[in-house]
């Protein structure tokens, strides 16, 4: 088995484990450190693609934003829902079954296409030609301006909004 | 490099693979790193105490060895043996795991700064990313702190200190990408490479707004609301003691000078100086002495200047540094714009007039805003002096 | 060799823990985090593309890169504008269990 090998399993299997984690923990701030753990890992993940200006963003929006503000709103909002009230309501049973059977509908159509198992080779590009290649794409007109534009419109708009919706109005 | 290559010339003779080979070095790469600057930390501890002793006109350390030099392993010594309390109702996953997350996200950006010519950790190329998002490692790592002592005290502390960090990431953010569009790439050694004129010089009001917004993240005085002794007890982390507690210690004393050696990276020119690309040891002395000058600067500052309120910190922030980032990034891009045809010199020209010119403008601002504040005197401003001969407290008056 | 197919499953398996945390949860926080666990295992999946394609036509696939960045834009508004809506349903009713955000009902 080759480094590379070793290192997906190992990422994989964490993130894996985190995530089932997240979804099954009783303790909301638990499952919101399992969750940055499983973010980390994807975050490796991504550095395995050769995509490490993802595995950045990765950290630093995710970990470093979202995260955050995930583990301040469990703060914000747990003494209503103790740890010990079951997290989880009667349709668990149907939803994991929903989600096999899910599951092995999208393995096997995904496997039957040729390029399925094909082997993924070491990223030739280290250098900033990727960063490059992007932030041309982002502002070319040819290229995804108009996208770029608009997320940040999104970005605005949801910035604005958050702090509309979660303000204090009775107390003013 | 010869020893990293004597090393992966050796493994392969044991018949290991090309990629483990690889994979083994760095590992010995960054344990040595790691240990290296956990050993540092013993000496930055003394000097630190030492320095901030003279400027409050006290001896500071002086019993263990000459000058006290060994009190920092005195410290060691006795915090490896001391008793290790864990206090009820800790959430102990959380409790357990937050100094380590604090001292790796601190050792984790050694892993960036290039020490040398041919000497560093690794060459990534979006390194300026790399070292926002470990920043937000610290915060996790303080949330679990606080969040798992079960303290309230401490829960209050980090989410100042994790609200002084978000807020202060922007304006670091906004003058890491002027960098970056100075130097045209986002790989530390290239930043260093670009700097034939050091950026402190093309950017001084963007330095500025870095140096503070590095002492707020690290948390060191004025800005240590994170640990204000006078309301919160210690800060997030009251309840560790022993080893635990000897880890924020050290992270808190490592990041400082991390941030110093990060500083002089992007604004003095790393490891450049006269004769640094023929002889690369030369590289690693001038990077750590230009990191001293600004991590003495951080002392003498944190020696020097009372706490801010956590109103002000906020205000220091949002209403000053970071719009005047934003402007900043702004005029440089269009000013790179408009005489991106002339010369080099030229260029450097404007980049600096600009840069004073908006120092000046939001000075000005700030003169005109401020609100003066009476202050009566009691008794005489002389005092006495301990030591008379001390060049830092010579002046009766103080400093 | 890692190969495509080990990225696609895992990005399957992701994305279906986070289908079952959604559908279980009854917090509405960790309905949130759940979502954020599928929109992570849709990135990995793009990534995977993006290499894949990057390797096959020799040539740097830039739509991959800007998909990413875009899904990783509307997570963070996505988890803002949500935080945000479940502050304010929590200070109105005193609870965050997602079946009982049922002022809407007739």
């Amino acid at each position: 088995m080759s480094v590379q090998q070793v290192i997906f399993i190992s990422f994989a299997l964490l993130t894996v484990f985190s995530a089932i984690m997240v979804v099954s923990l009783r303790n909301l701030f638990h499952a919101a450190l399992w969750l940055v753990l499983a973010l980390l890992g994807i975050a490796s993940l991504f550095a395995l693609l050769g995509a490490s200006f993802f595995a950045a963003v990765q950290i630093l929006v995710y970990i470093g934003a979202i995260a955050i503000l995930l583990i301040f709103a469990v703060m914000l909002t747990r003494n209503i829902m103790s740890d010990e009230v079951t997290q989880t309501n009667r349709a668990w049973g149907l939803a994991v079954l929903l989600v096999s059977v899910i599951f092995f509908i999208i393995i096997g159509q995904i496997s039957s296409w040729s390029g399925f198992s094909q082997p993924l080779s070491e990223f030739t590009y280290t250098g900033q030609e990727t960063i490059l290649a992007l932030g041309k794409g982002f502002v070319s007109p040819s290229g995804f301006a108009l996208p770029f534009e608009t997320a940040s419109v999104l970005l605005l708009a949801a910035l604005l909004g958050g702090v509309y919706i979660a303000m204090d109005k009775g107390k003013e | 490099m010869t020893i990293s290559k004597w090393l992966g010339g050796l493994l392969s003779n044991w018949g290991v693979n090309d990629s483990w080979s690889t994979f083994i070095l760095y590992l010995i790469g960054s344990a040595v790193l790691g240990t290296v600057a956990l050993l540092f930390t013993l000496l930055f501890i003394w000097a630190e105490r030492k320095i901030i002793g003279r400027l409050q006109d006290r001896y500071g350390p002086n019993r263990v060895g000459p000058w006290g030099i060994f009190q920092s392993v005195a410290d060691m010594v006795k915090i490896f043996i001391k008793e290790h309390i864990i206090p009820s109702g800790v959430d102990p996953g959380p409790y357990h795991l937050a100094p380590i997350i604090v001292v790796a996200s601190v050792l984790m950006v050694l892993a960036i700064v290039p020490l040398s010519t041919t000497l560093l950790g690794s060459d990534l190329n979006v390194a300026v990313l790399f070292l926002l998002a470990v920043g937000g490692l610290g915060e996790v790592g303080i949330i679990m702190a606080g969040w798992g002592s079960n303290n309230k005290y401490a829960l209050l502390s980090a989410f100042r200190a994790s609200a002084q960090m978000i807020s202060y990431e922007i304006p670091m953010a906004i003058v890491l990408l002027t960098i970056v569009i100075l130097s045209g790439s986002m790989s530390m050694n290239d930043i260093v490479l670009a700097q034939d004129i050091p950026f402190i010089i093309l950017l001084p009001l963007g330095a500025l707004i870095f140096f503070i917004a590095s002492i707020a993240e690290n948390g060191r005085a004025p800005f240590d609301l994170a640990e204000a002794e006078s309301e919160l007890v210690a800060g997030f982390n009251i309840e560790y003691s022993g080893l635990k507690f000897g880890m924020f210690y050290v992270a808190d004393f490592l990041r400082a000078f991390i941030s110093a050696v990060i500083f002089s990276t992007l604004f003095l020119g790393g490891w450049r100086g006269p004769g640094a690309e023929s002889i690369p040891a030369l590289g690693i002395v001038y990077l750590i002495i230009k990191s001293l000058l600004v991590w003495f600067l951080g002392v003498w500052i944190r020696g020097s200047l009372p706490r801010y309120r956590i109103d002000q910190m906020m205000k220091i922030n949002w209403k000053f540094l970071t719009p005047l980032a934003i402007l900043l990034l702004v005029v440089v891009m269009l000013a790179g714009k408009l005489v991106e045809s002339a010369g080099s010199t030229i260029q450097a020209f404007t980049l600096i007039g600009l840069n004073l010119i908006l120092l000046a403008i939001s000075m000005w601002i700030l003169r005109k805003n401020e609100t003066r504040v009476e202050i009566i005197e009691v008794g005489s401003r002389d005092r006495p002096v301990a030591r008379p001969d001390n060049i830092l407290t010579k002046n009766p008056r103080g400093g | 060799m890692v190969s495509l197919s080990w990225y696609l499953i895992l990005a399957a398996v992701i994305f279906l823990i986070g289908v079952y945390g959604v559908i279980v949860r009854k917090n509405s926080i960790a309905i949130l985090m759940s979502v954020e666990l599928m929109l992570n295992a849709v990135n990995i999946n793009i990534l995977a593309f993006w290499h894949y394609n990057t390797q096959l036509n020799g040539v740097i696939d830039v739509s991959g890169m800007v998909f990413a960045a875009i899904v990783i834009i509307a997570a963070a508004a996505e988890a803002a504008v949500g935080l945000a809506l479940i502050i304010s349903v929590f200070r109105r009713k005193n609870s965050v269990v997602a079946a009982e955000m049922n002022i809407l009902k007739g």
